[in-house]
């Protein structure tokens, strides 16, 4: 039996954001600042000549200022975070070693000149620290998403093209990694990796292995419903093989809803981490993880709160800034990611 | 109906396979799940106890013959015994479900209060200020880090507010019982930061199938008969739009077991994703695959009901038969 049939896709609540990508359609939240599809007569980015999809969608993207803006802070938290060695130890102070006179004396510092963010309990600036947290975080986001998408639209490309047993095997495995809560299955996985082991890729590799099936299953229902047009019959009408095919024709054709929920999944995955992180699991000191500073920071809670508040910020305006992206790009694509 | 619960029941053999073969593999074969090195620790094995061991445990026999003996011992509750103490894991579990349990129906409480309310105020005054707020701020609590939520939570009212609220919600008294305060003081703050995202989710949900319900013609039939908005929406409205909001709260209370490894961290609640973090950092195996193992049954089992009571809930399966 196919996923279309069944009348509720039971798995997916586990990873809720698809299932409301499928219930809302389209995103209500910035419904007024859409400009929507722009006039045919109106020249478009290309000045008229050739309009492609991703053209065109390009063009709609800009004119959606939420997502523009997330995209501006998506690009500031990168750039700041490749650039960190020209800039954060010169300033601030190298917040990844531990300077024995700044800990006994710069121990706590609240928010001030010099130290925009304060200090933590090593006498580290938090800023420099938060900056220096963003390469683990884009890092963890873009890897493990796209070893996510790499074996999900793989796996979901053969089961969508192919059908029958290739299918089932595919869709059933699916259905047994979507049966454990996510966080329960990386916590179980990265528990056995020995602590001296521990550190960022076990967490990628954790993430990224978990995150395959929900690609596989949208890129299967995707690859469904493009196999099933004239152009693909002309195509095989004229010999192209199977591999031709799938990768020349229905591939560019059915990838957008993945190119969309890949987006939001950069989020995700970046979530993941800092909570994998927060429990131990995650990156060890002294590599910098958001997570991990608001771990460090719970015990100073009642003297220094800004050791807490910061790094989350970071997490919560870098998580919603690919949330609100990948809203955009779906609508931009006009992906109804119903399927 | 009764073909759609076999179907539902039938598939849920090869995941039950499945997920436990999974939690096997990742107990014995995972690099660095070396069964009797953690048993040891860090220091090293003497090669005969090494023997001695494989042979007690049953690890020189066939793979197959161990997952069965897995499955068996699973069945019978068997989840071996802590490094740590020495305890039998299933009765450590069994001590710390119930406080899993009541958090995570505390939340549902939440969620279905909150969310659904926030949804069905946010689209019957769509575009409203109201409506503008559940948006934007339901957008921003699914990007939350849950245990940063906790922690803010704790500060505000715990330490900011502690004169104002008498301490009730003061480190450590939050996530732990007293007699100061009333019987649920404690569970405030924990259940809030549970049920916080799966909350924005449910008003989102809400809002968009109540909007997409209202857009339908036996809606519009209705207004057309000449009934007031209030009994469009409670008759007809509400109850269709209920139907995907109810199997989405179902399906939560399997993730809320799931989710409450970070916010029973986070407020020291003594539950078992608690007890499976705080075995993380003693590295005692046997609490985090047992503990793991528990949280997954429930969350398979809450799934399972949730989809046969669908059949339930909605009656195009119970009358259609056909699943379209």
């Amino acid at each position: 039996m196919t996923e279309k049939h069944e009348p509720h896709v039971p798995h997916e609540h586990s990873d809720p954001t698809i299932s409301e990508i499928k219930k809302e359609g389209v995103s209500e939240l910035h419904a007024h600042a859409v400009a929507g599809p722009p006039p045919r007569e109106e020249a478009g980015p290309l000045g008229g000549t050739s309009r492609t999809l991703w053209g065109d969608a390009w063009y709609r993207l800009r004119r959606n200022k939420l997502a523009l803006a997330a995209l501006v802070w998506i690009l500031i938290v990168a750039i700041a975070a490749i650039t960190a060695d020209l800039w954060v130890p010169q300033n601030f102070g190298d917040p990844r070693t531990i300077d024995t006179q700044a800990a006994a004396t710069q121990r706590l510092l609240p928010p001030q000149p010099g130290h925009p963010f304060g200090t933590d309990d090593l006498g580290r600036d938090i800023f420099g620290r938060v900056i220096y947290g963003a390469r683990v975080s884009l890092t963890v986001g873009v890897i493990a998403t796209a070893i996510a998408v790499l074996i999900g639209v793989a796996l979901g490309a053969l089961s969508g093209y192919y059908g029958r047993w290739t299918d089932s095997v595919i869709m059933r495995t699916t259905d047994i990694f979507l049966a454990f809560p996510y966080i329960l299955f990386s916590i179980l996985i990265l528990a056995v990796v020995p602590p001296d082991q521990r550190g960022i890729w076990p967490v990628i590799a954790a993430i990224g292995f978990l995150g395959w099936p929900t690609f596989a299953r949208l890129f299967r229902s995707s690859v469904l419903s493009v196999k099933e047009n004239d152009y693909i019959d002309a195509g095989r009408a004229l010999g192209a093989s199977d591999a031709r095919l799938l990768f020349r024709h229905i591939t560019p054709n059915a990838i957008a809803p993945v190119v969309v929920y890949a987006t939001m999944s950069i989020g995700g995955a970046i979530l993941s981490e800092a909570a994998l992180s927060f429990l131990g699991l995650g990156v060890q000191p002294p590599a910098i993880s958001w997570g991990r500073m608001i771990d460090d920071g719970r015990a100073f809670l009642t003297i220094a709160p800004t050791v807490v508040l910061f790094p989350g910020l970071a997490i919560l305006s870098t998580v919603l800034a690919f949330t609100l992206l990948g809203d955009g790009v779906r609508d931009a694509l006009d992906v109804k990611m119903k399927d | 109906m009764l073909e759609y619960i076999g179907k539902r029941l039938l598939q849920f053999i090869p995941v039950f396979f499945g997920v436990t073969f999974a939690l096997f593999v990742i107990a014995n074969y995972m690099p660095g799940a070396d069964p009797i090195q953690m048993r040891y620790g860090e220091r090293a094995v003497p090669p005969q106890i090494r023997a001695q061991l494989e042979e007690q445990l049953g690890l020189n026999q066939p793979v197959w013959v161990q997952y069965g003996k897995y499955l068996n011992d699973l069945l019978h509750g068997d989840l071996g015994v802590s490094n740590q103490t020495g305890r039998p894991v299933s009765t450590i579990l069994a001590e710390t479900y119930p406080y899993t349990l009541r958090l995570a129906v505390f939340a549902i409480i939440v969620e279905i209060i909150v969310g659904v309310g926030a949804g069905i105020i946010s689209a019957v005054k769509q575009y409203s200020f109201w409506d503008v707020f559940v948006t934007l701020s339901t957008s921003i609590a699914v990007a939350l880090p849950v245990f940063w939520l906790g922690i803010l939570l704790q500060w505000f009212f715990g330490i900011w507010l502690k004169e104002a609220t008498g301490g009730a919600f003061y480190l450590p008294i939050s996530g732990a019982e007293s007699a100061q305060f009333g019987p649920f003081a404690h569970m405030i703050l924990p259940g809030i930061t549970l049920a916080a995202v799966s909350t924005a989710y449910a008003a989102r949900i809400m809002r968009s199938q109540l909007l997409e319900v209202n857009g339908q013609d036996y809606v519009r039939t209705a207004r057309a008969k000449g009934l007031s908005g209030r009994q469009v929406l409670w008759k007809h409205s509400f109850k269709n739009a209920m139907i995907p909001v109810v199997t989405f709260i179902g399906l939560d209370f399997g993730a809320m077991l799931a989710g409450a490894v970070l916010t029973e961290t986070v407020f020291n609640w003594p539950g078992v994703g608690f007890t499976i973090a705080r075995a993380i950092l003693q590295r005692d195996f046997p609490i985090v695959f047992g503990g793991v193992t528990v949280i997954l049954f429930g969350v398979m089992i809450v799934n399972l009901a949730v989809d046969v009571s669908y059949a339930f809930l909605d009656p195009r399966i119970r009358f259609g038969g056909s699943e379209e």
